[in-house]
């Protein structure tokens, strides 16, 4: 983007240089490595392109992958499930954390260790906490079907063994393993506000409830929109939990957008049906992150 | 904001790159470099050929030494890659695609039918032809694995020969005598009913079945073929049908681990059979190699091996094993497809023995012998005499289905079924569901999509 622009002075040149120079190279990373994968994968959309016969197999197909989204009930399961996920996964994780904080951040003894056990799952390997989950969760005789079975629930979920518990046992065990990490941003921005306002409230007879909702939550508004814009894209971003344990069943019952480009691309060598979807979760991110910053600007005191 | 969105879309796209591309791809790839230029380096005129070999299974790699002394004009660069699941694969397919150096690669136990499929493999019939071999006498059985639609692309080095092996000191204990290629279905499930014993912890099932689409479906396959005579999809077959419910049967009687508890604690068949966790297994030829290693799989009891139970009286033929093949295949990318191959051939047929030396079970027919079997099963505390049937005239049954829609055939058996093995769906529905998703596969593969 150079500017036409031969009124200037020599320094003014030189400082706009040393200006370019400086940025040069984060430039050509980011055309690099983000840029040129973006655009390569918005192209690949449109080919049919088998990898294993070379570059030359690239042909161009139209709006074939597009038309092939609307008969895939592979995909339709995965956008549904993606949904679920996100609508449950964002809500609940925010929430917690922010609860958590502010709990942490007065009302407990022992502070420090107990914000280090809240945030020991985020720095864990989702690999291996996924075979711990495994067990915790397993339908007969794990720990929390005992539980739940001791307080009497008749019939307790199958967890990841049925479809129709296996996306709530993915949902269970990514909002204990991230909302410790959102808690953290949470705890530091609420160290940031000013005491004043609470004592005066007090004077003016608030409660602790009326603090948190009238004071702390509008307080906090830019920074809970930033981590719900966070945790909205880890949650269209979730793969290693459910290739470890579900491989995206039973049925489709956990398959998502990000474990279906892996199957098309790695499991059925489409790397241009792959792309399609590819661009389609582009797509949803893009609105989601849109609506988000929207709410961001009308939040935010 | 534009940046957090673009790095998550970079993510998205590559996350199966990254999690294919472990460190090993670069390492292999920088090591083959580096031979490079050492062959560069060394003296123009009489440098050997570089062939580079990729695998994943236990290796004796004597073998590749003894082809690099009997063959000066090629040298052979064995590259071992880690054995885990499926990752292995995509490793290997990211090398043949990327172009990488790789002339000699495993296509393992029916997943090579999708890579066949889509032109991974360099067609090697003309190979065959040239040296004058005789498929079928060499590898009889298995030829399927390395075929697809009529092309040849692979020579198959390791089998998988699938029975049920079973603890001798458990049927002795039980007063039963041991199974021999006669028994039928029936028998089979009340012999497991009989070394059904215990509860919680201490519970010992009769037998185990593992969650592969490939342990269900065999028995079924004795009296159904995979494919009806016009081409499509047969699953919806009686054998099938029924093979199917025999499976969830022995699961509600409790004769074996449910399939939802094998997915709920990750269980297999060699930890839960050498563990003594149950009586009998239907396991491949492969759990030789856990049945000799003693430090991983301690055990002190005797084992035997029986076919396959007859589907029912009616079967009139016995000894039915079900049968998959790894092949060895050049990749279409591959600068030396000659030296290639005869560096396969060598592999298959001199190599058979070291194969067996490893616990793998050889393909190359014609190495079969009495101390080809004692070395197969050297250590592992078998008896010849059980082990023997293994290597003789069977009756074999596909594992898989390998023909067109193999790769679509397989994956909707695979997920399909877990809704009826957990009780969610009818058979009907998953089996009409398999048959659908089959027979549009087949169907676009004829049209050449």
């Amino acid at each position: 983007m150079k500017q036409k622009n031969t009124k200037r002075t020599k320094r003014q040149l030189r400082e706009e240089r040393a200006g370019y120079l400086f940025v040069i190279p984060n430039f050509i990373g980011i055309v690099i490595f983000v840029a040129l994968p973006i655009i390569l994968s918005l192209m690949l959309g449109f080919t049919k392109w088998n990898p294993m016969q070379g570059l030359s197999a690239i042909e161009f197909a139209g709006l074939d992958n597009f038309s092939r989204m609307i008969s895939d009930e592979r995909l339709h399961a995965a956008l549904k499930n993606n949904f679920v996920y996100t609508f449950t996964y964002v809500p609940v994780s925010v929430a917690l954390a922010l609860l958590v904080a502010v709990l942490l951040d007065k009302y407990v003894f022992m502070k420090v260790p107990l914000r280090l056990m809240c945030f020991m799952p985020y720095i864990s390997a989702m690999v291996s906490v996924a075979y711990v989950w495994l067990i915790l969760l397993n339908p007969e005789g794990g720990p929390v079907n005992s539980v739940l079975a001791a307080l009497g629930v008749k019939n307790p979920p199958g967890w990841f063994t049925k479809s129709n518990s296996s996306l709530a046992g993915i949902i269970l065990m990514s909002i204990w393993h991230d909302f410790g990490y959102y808690m953290i941003i949470f705890l530091s921005a609420l160290q940031g506000l000013s005491k004043e306002v609470y004592e005066s409230a007090r004077v003016d007879g608030a409660g602790g409830l009326q603090c948190f909702f009238r004071i702390t939550v509008p307080m906090m508004a830019s920074n809970i929109i930033f981590v719900a814009i966070l945790a909205t894209m880890n949650s269209f971003k979730v793969f290693d939990q459910i290739n470890v344990l579900t491989e995206g069943g039973p049925g489709y019952s956990t398959n998502v957008l990000v474990y279906c480009i892996y199957h098309y691309a790695f499991r059925e060598h489409n790397i241009g049906y792959a792309s399609a979807v590819a661009v389609l979760l582009f797509v949803i991110i893009m609105v989601f992150s849109a609506v988000q910053v929207k709410l961001k600007e009308k939040f935010t005191i | 904001m534009k940046k957090m969105l673009a790095v998550t879309l970079a993510w998205a796209m590559t996350v199966g790159a990254l999690s294919g591309c472990s460190g090993t791809k670069t390492e292999a790839t920088t090591a083959a470099a580096a031979a490079q230029t050492n062959q560069a380096e060394e003296d123009q005129t009489s440098a050997p050929t570089v062939i580079h070999y990729y695998d994943w299974a236990i290796m004796d790699t004597t073998i590749i030494d003894d082809f690099n002394a009997a063959n000066p004009d090629i040298e052979v660069q064995y590259h071992a890659i880690p054995d885990s699941g499926s990752d292995k694969l995509t490793q290997l397919d990211i090398l043949a695609m990327g172009g990488g150096e790789i002339d000699v690669m495993p296509g393992s136990d029916g997943e090579q039918m999708l890579r066949m499929k889509n032109g991974m493999y360099a067609p090697i019939d003309d190979l065959i032809a040239k040296d004058g071999i005789d498929m079928e006498a060499n590898f009889g059985d298995i030829l399927s694995y390395a075929t697809y639609n009529d092309v040849t692309y692979g020579y198959p080095i390791r089998s998988t020969i699938e029975g049920i092996w079973y603890n001798k000191d458990m049927f002795d204990a039980a007063g039963i005598e041991y199974p021999d290629g006669s028994w039928t279905w029936d028998e089979y499930k009340e012999i497991a009913r009989k070394l059904t014993s215990g509860e919680g912890d201490n519970r010992v099932y009769g037998t185990y079945t593992h969650t592969f689409n490939g342990q269900w479906a065999p028995v079924g396959n004795e009296v159904s073929p995979w494919y009806q005579e016009d081409g499509t999809c047969n699953i919806t077959a009686d054998g099938f049908r029924t093979a199917l419910e025999r499976r969830k049967e022995l699961d509600d009687l409790g004769y074996q681990l449910s399939f939802s508890q094998i997915i709920a604690t990750k269980a297999n068949q060699s930890a839960s059979f050498l563990g003594g966790k149950c009586a009998m297994v239907q396991a491949g030829s492969w759990i030789v190699q856990n049945i000799k290693d003693q430090e991983n799989y301690p055990h002190d009891f005797r084992i035997g091996v029986a076919p396959m139970p007859r589907f029912d009286d009616t079967v009139e033929k016995d000894n039915y094993f079900s049968v998959a093949a790894t092949i060895l295949a050049i990749p279409a990318t591959s600068a030396h497809p000659e030296e290639a191959w005869r560096f396969i051939r060598y592999m298959v047929e001199e190599g058979a023995e070291r194969v067996a030396g490893t616990g793998n079970y050889p393909s190359y027919k014609p190495a079969y012998s009495d101390s080809l079997i004692e070395t197969f099963i050297k250590d592992s505390g078998l008896a010849i005499e059980d082990v023997r049937m293994l290597f003789e005239d069977m009756s074999p049954v596909g594992q898989k289905p390998t023909g067109l829609g193999a790769a679509e055939y397989q994956q909707s058996m695979q997920e399909q079924t877990q809704l009826f093995f957990n009780g969610e769906k009818s058979a009907d529905e998953v089996l009409g569901q398999i048959e659908k998703i089959t027979n549009e596969a087949i169907k676009k593969e004829l049209e050449g999509n």
